[in-house]
């Protein structure tokens, strides 16, 4: 078997997808079975490699079920308060009214109950947040300095702490973000909340990597001092990796397509190499002995770059690269990656999910299988009519291939988790990842000498502080390229299976890995590319399900609508009812548009004007989000919608229709009456109740109705119930007592009711009445903040229900 | 010593390959026990053409029997045998050879070429076959002779058609002078540099012995005129030659 190391890293991912899905038990011992049997079947195979093969497979399942077990360790203490003992592990981040600290404890204790424990070690994220800041008096901000002297940790740092526990959130939206996942492949397990009064600091720990932490450290003030804070932040997060820089900065990056270079990548190592290899040619070591030079050095690099996936992935290539020229042995780039893939997830499984390793390792794949046979195509192909002055492609040809080579291994994954991307990353990154090299490059130069003669650092920071603002400068001006070529970026949601094959199967025909000559071959390739490209033209031609998606925007309402016929509707948008820094369009709407594939509204529906409904509506509209119509109640008193021209509105009112081709009818019951525009206070009874109704399916959307509204409907909707069945209601105004009266929830008599609802909200909503009344009448209740969004899919006669929490 | 041999084969089957990537084209062989993917194989410059009977040169008027450069400097080869025109893909496999670590590359189109080798008619009398020998300095740079690969390559080729097979040494040739590199001199200038670089070890095993001298590439043939001279010299009967790439005439 060639190159056992690249199955054994695909079984070991395999084990841990296995365990991470909870595959069935028989289909485990089948492709056990599969890997016993294939000596049997292929020749060339050794019975040691297949050992080696399985033992991964094995190693997989193994690390998957220490990550994903079935049972949380920490389920007891969530939501409790717990003291801990814990060893702070990187510098804390520190942002405007809060400190955030990783650590790792060896025991939790719930502070009620001693006997409520868990001992191990845990990793443990601790947020302390300071109240904000409004009337700072002089006596506060004596005492505020005084907890922040107090508080200025370091790694090693050993602290005594007492806070709330809590679970970090998984992903609860269509496009979301999986937070606990995230914290996962970091060996985060729990989150803890503390007042500031309730952390001590008991002791210190030193360990080598403490030390090399507090060198970092000391690095990164010299460089806050001796730039301005841009260029620091940039030099910070070229040369270490820094997360704690500004977010604007990050965000330039991110538009431009390049965020690889600010977080330290493969790429960053690889000049760091360059650094090492010349002061190694420059003292005459012989080659063979390099790898003696390389490995500490990279490590202490790897450490201080807080043990990045990319990083360690980038040191194990290079060192085998080394070390196979030290032996006269080629390299093989493909094994060597591999071997930098098991080593990564034996030590955090989670990180096969991550976005950061996926992309790294994703990129130098497209370039070890494309980047050799592109170039080469091209070159045959310049030099075709040439017999004498054959051209060697230049650098530009070489780095818009390799620029291509990377985009092809990591466009499905970028595509995936972040549902966007931009052809301009191709441009900026021929033009910025060379400025950030020679960046780097000075920037450590400029470290290592000032840190020997730091009375040099003026003179030397001018060029350093030259470069790094040219590079802000070039950003900025492919930022506005970008801008002004906005069709360059792409928003869409993951790959499908089959538009994944096709996508492959074309880069290996043109990077020419199909033996075409061969006819059986040819035909092979012909017919796969041929049916994939069917299915992919196909599929939208389909008849599709209904789907109504009740979205997780925390305490309020938000509800997509996906017709069979292709059309998209928005009921609510969600909103913070508490000022937050982020949008909820940011949070939850955008990526899960963009993660269905919905590049525009049909319409959007406002039931009333408040803020856990309207925000996000008004954040779409006046983002220029393209909508058709803006449908409200023709009680609303959202004087900002009805004045816009972006988009048309039509106020709705009982009697309303809205009719699709495709057998989709929504029917407006409430309010009535002519158009006025209710207070604040009214707000909640002027809300649009709405049925959509597809064949033998009827949801009902209640809004935010209260039990008056409810009495004048109840006798109507009695009758409607008779004539057809309601399957599903969404629970008016998030459960609170004030509505879903007996008398309306009999009338209408739903199987399932989902309640859109914010964890730990301040109404206490849903109430238990409520849900007493749901379970008295044997009403399954769905409540989105249990389950995440919930998505009913329905084809007119059936309905599916699918949760995003589990 | 063994355990270092043990490891470093094991290196060699798992971490470095032998044969990760196609050195022409760059794909990387997946499968394939070969050395080239599917295509390059196809497309190698085999020489074909009618060749020079005494160095293997591919010429291209068919009148002649006798490549120019062998006939105005009357070279002292019996007979040779060159594989792969020096061109693109040629070239490439050349370089991987010498500069890119791929000693396995080299023995494994030596193989290739003992069996061409073994159709032609002089190859029974060969009794010996001896690479071109690198100064010990560029080799421990280098870390292997590229010449000595093929050339085991050739022997193992032939062994698998003929019995018994010449016998391959490099303990009898050896190179006493680290001639600089030879890019960008002239041929009087190469001749000049080369000679009595070579020295010959053991004169006694090649006493009226034919021999098959190994090199991987044939350019203006000085360096292989100056080993031949030395090998008549000492007292070698003949001596024929075989190269991976020769340089059209
Ligand atoms: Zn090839
Ligand atoms: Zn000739």
């Amino acid at each position: 078997m060639k190159r056992p190391l690249l199955w054994g890293f695909v079984t070991l991912c395999l084990g841990i997808v296995a365990v991470y899905y909870r595959f069935p038990v028989w289909a485990l011992l089948g492709f056990v079975a599969l890997l016993i049997g294939m000596p049997f079947f292929l020749r060339g195979i050794k019975i040691t490699q297949t050992v080696f093969v399985l033992g991964l497979f094995g190693l997989g399942a193994f690390l998957g079920y220490g990550v994903f077990s079935d049972t949380d360790v920490l389920e007891n203490l969530y939501q409790k308060d717990v003291s801990l003992i814990g060893v702070v592990t990187d510098y804390p981040i520190r942002t405007e009214n809060r400190l955030t600290i990783n650590l790792t404890a060896k025991e939790l204790v719930a502070t009620t109950d001693e006997n409520n424990r868990h001992e191990g070690v845990t990793g443990i994220r601790a947020t302390i947040y300071y109240p904000a800041d409004e009337d700072t008096t002089a006596e506060q901000e004596v005492s505020k300095n005084d907890e922040k002297q107090q508080l200025d940790l370091a790694p090693g740092d050993v602290l005594l702490l007492q806070g709330q526990l809590s679970q970090p959130a998984g992903k609860r939206n269509p496009g979301g973000f999986d937070y606990q996942l995230y914290l996962k492949s970091l060996s985060i397990d729990g989150l803890l909340t503390i007042e500031p009064e309730n952390i001590e600091k008991i002791g210190q720990e030193t360990t080598l990597y403490y030390q090399i932490l507090g060198i970092k450290r000391a690095l990164e003030n010299q460089s806050d001092a001796s730039f301005s804070a841009d260029v620091s932040d940039l030099l910070k997060g070229v040369v270490f990796g820094e997360k704690n820089i500004n977010e604007d900065l990050a965000k330039r990056f991110q538009d431009a397509g390049v965020t690889h270079v600010l977080s330290v990548s493969g790429l960053h190592v690889g000049y760091v190499f360059l650094v090492l290899s010349f002061l190694l040619m420059a003292i005459k070591i012989n080659k063979r002995y390099w790898v003696l030079f390389l490995a500490p050095a990279l490590l202490f690099y790897v450490a201080i770059t807080g043990f990045a996936a990319p990083v360690i992935r980038a040191s194990i290539m290079l060192l085998c690269l080394t070390w196979g020229q030290g032996l006269h042995r080629e390299r093989d780039a493909l094994n060597q990656l591999c071997l930098a893939g098991l080593v990564i997830l034996g030590i955090w499984p989670a990180q096969l999910f991550q976005a950061g390793f996926q992309l790294s390792m994703g990129a130098v794949l497209g370039i070890i299988l494309f980047y050799g046979p592109l170039l080469y195509a091209y070159e045959k192909r310049r030099n075709k009519k040439r017999v004498h002055h054959k051209s060697k492609p230049g650098p530009m040809v070489q780095g818009l291939v390799l620029t291509f080579c990377a985009t092809v291994g990591t466009l499905p994954i970028l595509l995936y988790h972040f549902n966007s991307f931009t052809l301009m990353s191709f441009f900026s990154n021929l033009l910025v990842v060379p400025l950030i090299g020679v960046f780097l490059l000075a920037g450590i130069g400029f470290l290592g000498i000032v840190s020997i003669v730091p009375f040099l650092a003026p003179i030397l920071s001018v060029p350093v502080t030259f470069l790094g603002e040219s590079i802000i400068v070039v950003l900025d001006g492919i930022n506005d390229l970008g801008a002004a070529a906005n069709i360059l970026g792409i928003n869409r949601g993951g790959l499908s299976l089959a538009e994944t094959g096709l996508f492959l199967l074309l880069v290996f025909l043109i990077s020419g890995y199909f033996y075409l000559r061969q006819p059986y071959v040819r035909n092979t390739v012909m017919s796969l590319a041929l049916g994939l490209l069917l299915v992919v033209l196909a599929t939208p031609l389909i008849p599709r399900n209904l789907v109504v998606t009740v979205l997780d925007v925390g305490q309020g309402d938000s509800i997509l609508i996906e017709t069979p016929g292709g059309l998209t509707y928005l009921v609510d948008g969600g909103g913070y009812l508490f000022e937050r820094s982020n949008r909820v369009s940011d949070q939850v709407l955008y990526p899960a548009l963009h993660s269905k594939n919905i590049h525009e509204l049909d319409a959007i529906f406002l039931t009333h004007n408040h803020v856990d409904h309207s925000q996000g509506v008004e954040e779409l509209i006046f983002d220029g989000y393209p909508v058709k119509n803006l449908f409200m109640s023709v009680q609303t008193n959202n004087e900002k919608l009805l004045n816009q021209q972006l988009v048309p509105v039509s106020l709705l009112k009982k009697g309303s229709v809205i009719e699709g081709s495709d057998g989709v009818t929504i029917t407006v019951y409430n309010p009535d009456g002519r158009i006025i525009a209710k207070e604040d206070e009214q707000q909640n009874n002027a809300s649009l109740v709405m049925t959509i109704s597809y064949r033998n399916i009827n949801l009902l959307l209640c809004g935010d109705i209260e039990a008056e509204v409810e009495k004048q409907l109840a006798a109507e909707m009695q009758v409607l119930s008779a004539a057809r069945d309601f399957q599903i209601i969404k629970i008016p105004h998030h459960g609170s007592k004030t509505s879903s009266t007996q008398e309306f929830i009999q009338a209408i008599d739903p199987e399932t009711a989902v309640i859109s609802v914010g964890a730990n909200n301040s109404f206490n909503h849903p109430s238990d009445e409520v849900m007493d009344r749901l379970d008295e009448e044997a009403i399954t209740a769905l409540r989105t903040d249990q389950k995440g969004a919930v998505e009913i899919i329905s084809n007119g006669e059936y309905i599916d229900i699918k949760n995003y929490v589990n | 010593m063994n355990l270092r041999q043990t490891l470093l084969t094991f290196l060699e089957n798992n971490l470095f390959l032998k044969n990760g990537t196609c050195p022409i084209c760059g794909k990387v062989l997946f499968v394939t026990d070969r050395f080239l993917c599917h295509q390059c194989e196809d497309d190698l410059p085999i020489i074909n053409n009618p060749t020079c009977v005494r160095c293997g040169r591919p010429i291209f008027r068919d009148h002649r029997d006798v490549c120019n450069p062998c006939a105005k400097l009357n070279l002292p080869f019996a007979a040779g045998y060159a594989h792969l025109n020096y061109e693109d893909a040629g070239k490439k496999i050349v370089h991987a050879i010498k500069f890119k670590d791929r000693p396995y590359l080299g023995i494994w189109v030596g193989t290739q070429m003992g069996a061409a080798i073994a159709q032609c008619q002089w190859i029974d009398e060969v009794d010996l076959i001896i690479p071109v020998p690198l100064h010990p300095n560029r080799q421990s740079e280098r870390g292997y002779n590229q010449s000595e690969k093929i050339a085991q390559g050739i022997h193992e080729g032939l062994a698998q058609k003929i019995s018994p097979a010449p016998e391959l040494t490099t303990k009898i040739l050896l190179r006493s002078r680290d001639t600089p590199h030879q890019i960008g001199q002239g041929r009087e200038e190469r001749l000049r540099n080369l000679t009595g670089a070579f020295n010959v070890e053991t004169a006694a095993a090649i006493q009226n012995k034919t021999i098959l001298l190994v090199d991987d590439v044939l350019t203006t043939g000085a360096t292989l005129a100056e080993t031949s001279a030395t090998l008549l010299e000492a007292g070698a009967a003949q001596v024929c030659i075989a190269t991976l790439c020769a340089v059209t005439e």
